[in-house]
């Protein structure tokens, strides 16, 4: 009797495993293909699609970005952070990429406006946004440049940048706000919209990462590949489809400046537990989150520049090496 | 079949059992990394290992398995001490314990996210996993050690009364001997958990020099086998230290066996 119990367990795991396995393929009988974007800033960059989804797409999604790498292997199409795209196409998979839907919405805030250049965070405690990914890559990369030393820490060091990772800006600006009352001085590295509330609360505004970056790589637009727009191989000779989607996301940067106030509900429509669904935009705060997109020569030397820059940092973040030319779409 | 024989086999069968689970659980992994086929999701079990084998040939992991075992040891500790002073004081006055009660109720039934949540705002991320894993720990380990004193027969309390026994020799000769066995056994049980909620505060207070954040870069940088890779340490991590208390009570009773008779 133990035995056969046994066996009967060992034979309903087995089952469990293998319909857990089973449960991802997509039911819908609908032709088109699978849109994911990651919550939050980069959404941003996709407002335009959200509003008026382009003909060919079956699904878009809204899903919480630590989840963005996962979905985006099983999606025909996804905006992910530049350096899970390389990431991906190092990999082995079946990528290209089109265009950069974000070109960052990274600002430096301090608890006060002592620090006027780059090399005043010497010995400054910075808590900071999105470690292993593009904010942590910006940021580093500028401060190396500088001529300064980055380390890991809970408290300021001597003759060091001292950088302290939070999960989020809501994080970083609970301990920013804490350190103003204790009257400690120091800084914060955000992306809008945070960094608009975080000035509405007394922080100020120190350096905009985007025209420090545009400095070092002496390019024509402001700013670097921050979220960018990926699609699978086949939806990439899908060439009609192609040109539908580019002209959709074309249009979101001004479409996201004209619709300022409707940007947040059009997210939370489709992704009701957005970080963005309770807040309104002003047109200032959205432009200053960069999502203009574009594709082509301007996007691949900016993507070039990005990848370039975390190699030099950590190669692993995009899978060991530069992306080779045929991760480019040509259009 | 003799006796002797008998015996043998049965040793060797019952070695069988945890082999053929961990078989089970290989010819079940590979079928599902077969089955989705996509190294990035599910990676094989010849892919996790060599991962794990590239982990041991870098100091950071041993930076970050040193960090982890002294915040869960730490972490572990504190609550272990702090509930022996605090169960000593509930078992010896009554009226103590049953102030206790509740407030070790709430302790217990806070969800471990929200003292993380909380502890995010209130110290840093060195200290955080440790604050944590001994919220977590100080309530389980006392009660664990209240249970115990309610199996010390009560006639032999009584008697210690009756004949007002000083309570230092209450404490070492009475309540010890009689719950050792069960506090072992409770204290062997919370290390496994020390190590999961070590680790899972590690991750949200991105802490330095942390397993947690092994576990967390190596889900930015897509390496699912070095996920996998440090599962297997924390797992072998959690094995040795049951292993450890285990021994430690062997060699406990032993040399109390031995002190007993001198």
């Amino acid at each position: 009797m133990k035995k056969f119990l046994s066996i009967l367990l060992v034979a309903a795991l087995a089952v469990t495993a293998l319909a857990l396995v089973g449960c991802d393929d997509p039911e819908q009988p609908q032709e088109g293909y699978t849109f994911v974007i990651p919550d939050g800033a980069p959404a941003l960059g996709a407002v335009s699609v959200l509003n008026d989804v382009p003909d060919g797409i079956k699904s878009v999604e809204i899903v919480p970005s630590n989840t963005i790498s996962q979905r985006a292997v099983q999606s025909d199409i996804a905006i992910v952070p530049a350096n899970l795209a390389a990431n991906l196409y190092n990999k082995g998979q079946d990528v290209k990429l089109v265009g950069t839907v974000t070109h960052g919405n990274l600002f430096v805030l301090g608890t006060s406006d002592s620090v006027k250049t780059l090399s005043d965070l010497e010995g400054k405690l910075v808590y900071s946004i999105g470690q292993n990914s593009v904010p942590d890559y910006v940021f580093r990369t500028l401060i190396k440049e500088a001529g300064l030393d980055v380390v890991q820490g809970d408290a300021a060091q001597e003759g060091k940048v001292t950088v302290n990772y939070k999960n989020d800006g809501s994080e970083v600006m609970q301990q920013l706000v804490a350190a103003k009352k204790e009257g400690k001085d120091v800084v914060g590295v955000l992306a809008e919209p945070a960094v608009t509330n975080a000035k509405a609360k007394g922080m100020v505004e120190l350096f905009d990462l985007q025209s420090l970056w545009q400095t070092r790589t002496g390019a024509d637009a402001t700013g670097y590949a921050q979220a960018v727009l990926i699609v699978k191989g086949d939806v990439a000779k899908d060439k009609a489809f192609m040109d539908r989607l580019i002209a959709a996301l074309e249009g979101n940067g001004a479409f996201v400046t004209e619709h300022s106030g409707e940007v947040a509900g059009i997210i939370a429509k489709v992704y009701p537990q957005s970080s963005f669904a309770a807040q309104t935009f002003t047109a200032e705060t959205l432009e200053r989150c960069n999502c203009a997109f574009t594709t082509g020569a301007a996007c691949k030397a900016e993507f070039e520049a990005m990848a370039q820059a975390i190699m030099a940092i950590n190669g692993q973040a995009i899978g060991g090496k530069l992306p080779d030319a045929a991760f480019y779409y040509e259009g | 079949m003799t006796a002797e024989k008998k015996k043998v086999l049965k040793r060797l069968s019952s070695a069988l059992y945890p082999l053929g689970a961990a078989a089970f659980i290989v010819v079940l992994w590979a079928i599902t990394a077969a089955a989705v086929g996509e190294e990035l999701l599910v990676p094989s079990v010849g892919a996790t290992f060599r991962g794990l084998w590239q982990m041991l040939t870098e100091g950071a992991t041993y930076a970050a398995i040193g960090g982890t075992i002294w915040r869960a040891l730490a972490g572990w500790a504190l609550a272990l001490v702090a509930a022996a002073v605090f169960a000593a004081l509930a078992i010896l006055f009554k009226p103590v314990k049953k102030l206790f009660a509740p407030l070790m109720s709430v302790m217990r039934s806070v969800p471990t996210m929200s003292v993380i949540m909380l502890a995010l705002l209130w110290v840093t991320s060195g200290q955080m996993p440790l604050i944590v894993t001994f919220m977590t720990l100080f309530p389980v380990q006392y009660s664990a050690m209240v249970a115990a004193s309610e199996a010390v027969d009560p006639r032999l309390v009584e008697m210690a009364k009756i004949y007002r026994v000083p309570t230092a020799k209450r404490v070492l000769k009475m309540y010890l001997p009689c719950m050792a066995p069960q506090i072992v056994e409770g204290v062997r049980s919370t290390l496994s958990l020390t190590l999961k909620v070590t680790i899972a505060a590690e991750v949200l207070a991105q802490t330095r020099d942390s397993i947690g954040v092994g576990m967390m870069q190596a889900q930015s940088f897509l390496q699912t086998d070095r996920i996998l890779g440090w599962t297997v340490i924390a797992i072998v991590l959690g094995a040795l230290a049951e292993l450890f208390v285990t021994f430690a009570a062997w060699a406990a009773r032993r040399l109390y066996a031995v002190g007993e008779r001198a």
